[in-house]
């Protein structure tokens, strides 16, 4: 993770939860990048990775599904991984990996 | 004074009659061992479920193929099947073999949730849709960040982005 970071690479996170949420989750995880709120789904769905009726802890509702964009300097998607188990995230290595395949 | 020998056999025969009912402290632990053993499968199973979800969740080694906490599960059940099936072969009064197999049943139903949720239920996803094929500009957008401030993904023309998305939900 760090050397995603640390490579020129910008981390974003998207999820429904509210900033307050956000919030307490990168102090709690002291994560160093950004998590942006999407409660109404609207860059999930631009995306098109809306999860609808997911069966979460707080009950069903719609989501976004795991999946990790990666876009080069022109903002063109160059590579997606939505993922097939939500069980199973995509390793930083791959990501790296990825990142470096990028002028 | 030693007894006569037809006492002394007798005396032998009792005994052996009497380790299947009697109170003695040994035969006290055989005939609880299989109880305890059903509701201890039980609990061992639990265990092995909830920890998955509590702790070993946040390997990645552990959290794709559990191998700790599937044996675990397998554990359980395994001892509360023997706890059962044991009280079963002793001849228990019909509670304790009711209490027996509906515990059995319990750690087995949880351990087939267990296995149902690690091999089934985490593939359920939608299909993706062609909104971001590679090659093609992403969508822009403009989202709050943990500290409130508004940040768009535009913005960033210049960098690589990574952009993730997450389950929400924490």
């Amino acid at each position: 993770m760090k050397e995603i970071l640390a490579s020129d690479a910008q981390v974003l996170a998207v999820c429904v939860d509210p900033v307050e949420e956000n919030a307490r989750t990168a102090r709690k995880l002291k994560l160093e990048f950004s998590i942006l709120s999407d409660p109404e789904l609207k860059a999930i769905d631009a995306f098109g990775v809306r999860h609808r009726d997911a069966m979460t802890a707080s009950g069903a509702g719609d989501i976004a599904r795991p999946a990790v964009f990666i876009l080069d300097r022109n903002g063109v998607v160059r590579w997606r991984n939505l993922t097939k188990n939500w069980r199973v995230r995509v390793r930083p290595e791959t990501i790296l990996k990825q990142l470096a395949k990028i002028r | 004074m030693p007894l006569p020998y037809r006492e002394k056999n007798r005396g032998y025969k009792r005994m052996t009659t009497e380790t299947a009912t009697t109170t003695s402290p040994v035969a006290r632990t055989s005939l609880r061992w299989p109880k305890h053993a059903v509701w201890l499968g039980f609990v061992v199973t639990l265990f092995g479920a909830l920890s998955y979800f509590l702790y070993f969740a946040q390997f990645p080694g552990l959290r794709d193929v559990p191998i700790v906490n599937l044996p675990i599960v397998f554990l359980g059940v395994v001892l509360a099947g023997a706890g059962c099936w044991r009280m079963f072969k002793q001849g228990q009064g019909a509670m304790g073999k009711g209490l027996a197999g509906i515990g059995f049943l319990l750690t087995l139903g949880l351990a087939g949730l267990f296995n149902v949720y690690i091999f089934s239920m985490s593939y359920q996803l939608p299909a993706s849709t062609a909104a971001t094929a590679t090659e093609k500009l992403a969508p822009d957008f403009t989202l709050a960040d943990q500290n409130g401030q508004s940040v768009r993904l535009s913005d960033f023309r210049g960098q690589k982005i990574v952009l993730v998305f997450y389950r929400g939900y924490w």
